[in-house]
């Protein structure tokens, strides 16, 4: 079996994580910080350390800025509903995700929040001026992903922020954290949503979003959170504000031991390794004839992952082909992500997607760019 | 003098910051359920040496220690 699809949830995942998951059910399983007792504390520390392990890796100062959801979508979701208002306007880029797409969406119908979504270049990158172009005195949020989920192609974030003057920015980094370096405090992003389980290394069920101290947001959810339970009124405190109810603390102890995993390993050597390793396997694919490759010609400004067609067949069948007879899993389709595809002329059918991993060999991509050749010669 | 005072918090978070950092710098400290009467804060507090305020107090001044308040038995 080789396991392509890391775009969609990475595996395997290290043991330390696992072995994370299973020390917190096995040996504490209380929650954390509702009771005074010796296991409510363990288990607090457990995710304590964890929200201190993700800030180190983001780069944020002050780790109370890391708010636990259970997903990027939910972390989109609370900046977007958070910070919106009425007559709002927001600039985004046209290989959104649906996480971004719909939200979006239900604002403008909800709010009349009204929304530019300005042209990337054919390879997905956009352009920083093109974004101060859409930018109007009504524009409360710039929403950009750092990388396309289609595409791999990873945006330039430092310039997009340069552009913006006041507008606050919001990243969604469900493909870059863990995969190549962020610095949130550096870089200046306001709101910045990842998940736990991509190239983060962690469980499923675990993402965050990042807030800055100039941000204010409105909870999405209240509730209890152990702290001020006398009052009907939610905390204002971090990360209090925006954690109510219990928490999924079997998973973050599983993403504070891969974000721990990956500090030791160094995020900046892994990613470098990665993508020498994609580039060979690019060259590749390229050679196979009839394969439509779309995204950035080279591995600069992109992830280990690639989209492309069989010329003369749907995606579904070649993912179908590479799964039943190679034993290699890819994603084909749309990867909830229609407006990329639009942008690319992929749309409604979709493109096949291989996205490598921390666990990807040379071996098996070797063996998926002979799977291809196979399927396009056959 | 009371043998103990009380470090009460807004949220657990701050609560095991706290105990990491005293912990770090040698004072004894144990977290204990907070007490009715300062229940406006966190579930948990810390409970320290009172011969340790003097230092205890001074970290908050400093902005190093981030507790709502220091507490004796009787205040």
């Amino acid at each position: 079996m080789i396991y392509l699809d890391h775009a969609a949830s990475s595996h395997p995942k290290p043991d330390v994580v696992m072995d994370a998951m299973m020390g917190f059910l096995r040996n504490i399983g209380a929650n954390p910080g509702r009771s005074g007792h010796r296991m409510s504390a363990a288990a607090a520390r457990i995710v304590f350390e964890a929200r201190e392990s993700v800030a180190r890796l983001l780069g944020v100062a002050d780790s109370r800025r890391v708010i636990f959801t259970p997903n990027a979508t939910v972390a989109v979701n609370l900046a977007l509903f958070g910070l919106l208002k009425q007559g709002d306007h927001v600039v985004t880029t046209s290989v959104e995700h649906n996480a971004v797409a719909r939200p979006l969406a239900r604002l403008s119908a909800e709010r009349a929040v009204t929304v530019t979504a300005v042209q990337t270049d054919g390879e997905g990158l956009v352009d920083p001026s093109s974004i101060r172009a859409g930018l109007t005195d009504r524009t409360r949020l710039v929403v950009v992903a750092h990388a396309s989920n289609v595409l791999g192609t990873v945006q330039p974030l430092a310039e997009i922020k340069d552009v913006l003057g006041t507008v606050p920015l919001l990243v969604d980094a469900a493909q870059t954290a863990g995969a190549t370096p962020i610095d949130v405090d550096a870089l200046g992003a306001d709101l910045l949503a990842f998940t736990g389980h991509k190239a983060l290394l962690g469980p499923q069920g675990t993402g965050g979003l990042v807030l800055s101290s100039k941000i204010e947001l409105s909870p999405l959810v209240y509730g209890g959170t152990g702290s001020r339970s006398e009052s009907d009124l939610q905390p204002d405190f971090l990360p209090d504000r925006f954690e109510s109810g219990t928490s999924n603390t079997p998973g973050i102890a599983g993403l504070g031991a891969a974000c721990s995993y990956l500090l030791a390993r160094g995020i900046e050597a892994q990613h470098r390794e990665a993508m020498e390793r994609f580039g060979r396997f690019l060259q590749k694919i390229r050679r196979i004839p009839d394969l439509v490759l779309y995204g950035r010609e080279g591995t600069d400004a992109r992830l280990a992952l690639a989209s492309f067609n069989l010329r003369g067949r749907s995606p579904s069948d070649v993912g179908r082909m590479l799964d039943e007879r190679y034993g290699i899993m890819v994603r084909v389709g749309l990867h909830c992500a229609p407006w990329a595809h639009k942008r690319i002329g992929t749309f409604p059918s979709g493109t096949i997607r291989i996205a490598a991993g921390a666990s990807t060999s040379d071996g098996d991509l070797d063996r998926a760019a002979e799977a291809l050749a196979e399927i396009a010669r056959s | 003098m009371p043998a103990f005072l009380l470090l009460t918090f807004d949220g657990i978070h701050d609560v095991i910051k706290a105990e990491k950092l005293l912990l770090g710098l040698g004072l004894a400290c144990d977290l204990v359920p907070t007490p009715r009467m300062l229940s406006s804060d966190c579930g948990m507090s810390i409970e320290c040496s009172a011969s340790d305020r003097p230092r205890l107090q001074e970290l908050k001044n400093r902005g190093i220690l981030c507790c709502k308040g220091l507490h004796l038995p009787d205040e």
